[in-house]
């Protein structure tokens, strides 16, 4: 096993909104730790050494020696979410998860794509990755900090499974045997978005049958007055308050022609 | 071809607010890279599409792009040279409401550089200022 990390923390008496507001406004990080055998502690964690700490492990699965001022003995544990703020990436919250170094524990661990595929490199096809993660069991000593995948045979069309990652001593893979972890595939030159426009276009075709129905847009973007005006006919019949808008717009055109 | 929705249950919507920071849809959830919005406002069909055609074209039938949002709002516009009054205008296109912190789009299966300069060329069809994120800083 990989010594762990280590980090000091300390013990938080106040909870809630305004109080890890005002641990943030402090440049420290409210955390949690729990876990199966132990109550739930608020603890708090130095900014820049949270930061620093995580960027050292950046994306890897790691386990954490918490040394904890009030108390004698160390926990280990590992990061079982890390909140950030999206927008200015601060650490908001942090959640540690504690483990004993005789008990098995789940944690998701990254997979990390070894290789240049046979299928990319030759056969002009391009890698989807469905899966970014994987759920394994083990002891804390086996923990791998990321999960390889040789990708260098994979070829146009075919996949690999969660069943077929390749084994650890003392891992156990939990998520499905039939998920797909990587697939190698053709490039395609449209994605997305084709099949929303094709419905629009065939909607326009329609000319907005239902009474409340929107006015459908032209090929390029703007709402055609002819089809406004048309989609308002059928509506005036069961709809006065639909009819009246586009009865409206025909109107002031009039005067403005003088 | 401007995204727009194909049906919708109403005609024309009122303007709304565009308070606040995205709450959803503001991680990377398909991609390995992404291109976050970092300022508010509305982002028409036609910008969209500018910005996927860039993309497309840069990667050149490499890698995979997802698009994160759809114009679902209607904006009216009255014709030239009409008198005010007479009721709301016709609905001229549609946008996506766009909060800082949104994910516009992401990429995968191509190497950061390029994912890179994709984004960055996009960002110049985008009336926002955008910034391009990954899934490396990340943790499990």
């Amino acid at each position: 096993m990989k010594q762990p990390h280590k980090l000091n923390v300390t013990p938080r008496a106040q909870t809630g909104r305004s109080a890890s507001r005002r641990l943030r406004k402090a440049n420290q990080v409210p955390a949690i730790l729990y876990g199966k055998h132990t109550k739930p502690e608020s603890l708090t964690i130095d900014g820049p050494e949270f930061t620093r700490l995580i960027k050292a492990v950046a994306g890897s699965a790691t386990l954490v020696e918490l040394t904890r001022k009030d108390k004698a003995d160390k926990a280990l544990s590992f990061f079982q979410e890390v909140q950030r703020d999206p927008i200015t990436d601060k650490y908001l919250h942090v959640d540690l998860r504690e483990v004993k170094a005789d008990e098995k524990f789940e944690i998701r661990v990254n997979l990390h794509l070894a290789g240049e595929s046979f299928g990319v490199k030759n056969q002009s096809g391009v890698l989807e990755t469905p899966t970014y993660a994987v759920r394994i069991r083990c002891l804390p000593k086996d923990l791998p900090p990321f999960i390889e995948v040789d990708v260098t045979e994979l070829k146009v069309g075919e996949t690999i499974h969660v069943g077929e990652l390749k084994q650890i001593p003392g891992v156990d893979f939990l998520d499905d045997k039939s998920q797909p972890v990587v697939s190698c595939v053709e490039p395609v030159a449209e994605i997305v978005t084709e099949a929303p426009v094709a419905a629009a276009a065939t909607a326009e075709g329609a000319a907005a049958a239902p009474a409340a129905g929107a006015a459908a847009p032209t090929a390029d973007g703007k709402a055609a007055p002819a089809a406004d005006g048309k989609a308002a006919a059928p509506a005036a019949a069961g709809d006065k308050k639909a009819a009246a808008p586009a009865a409206g717009d025909k109107k002031p055109a009039a005067p403005a022609k003088k | 071809m401007a995204l727009a929705p194909a049906r919708t249950k109403y005609r024309k919507s009122q303007k709304g607010s565009r308070a606040g920071n995205a709450k959803r849809g503001n991680t990377l959830a398909f991609g390995e890279f992404g291109l976050q919005s970092l300022t508010r406002g509305p982002m028409t069909g036609q910008q969209i599409e500018a910005a996927r055609v860039t993309i497309s074209r840069h990667l050149k039938r490499k890698g995979k792009l997802w698009i994160r949002v759809f114009p679902h709002k209607p904006v009216t516009k009255k014709p030239a040279e009409v008198r005010m009054g007479s009721g709301k205008g016709p609905v001229e296109y549609y946008v996506a409401v766009i909060k800082p912190g949104a994910v516009l789009f992401e990429l995968a299966g191509v190497s950061p550089t390029i994912a890179k300069e994709a984004f960055r060329l996009a960002d110049a069809k985008l009336p926002f200022h955008c910034r391009f994120i990954s899934r490396d800083a990340a943790v499990v």
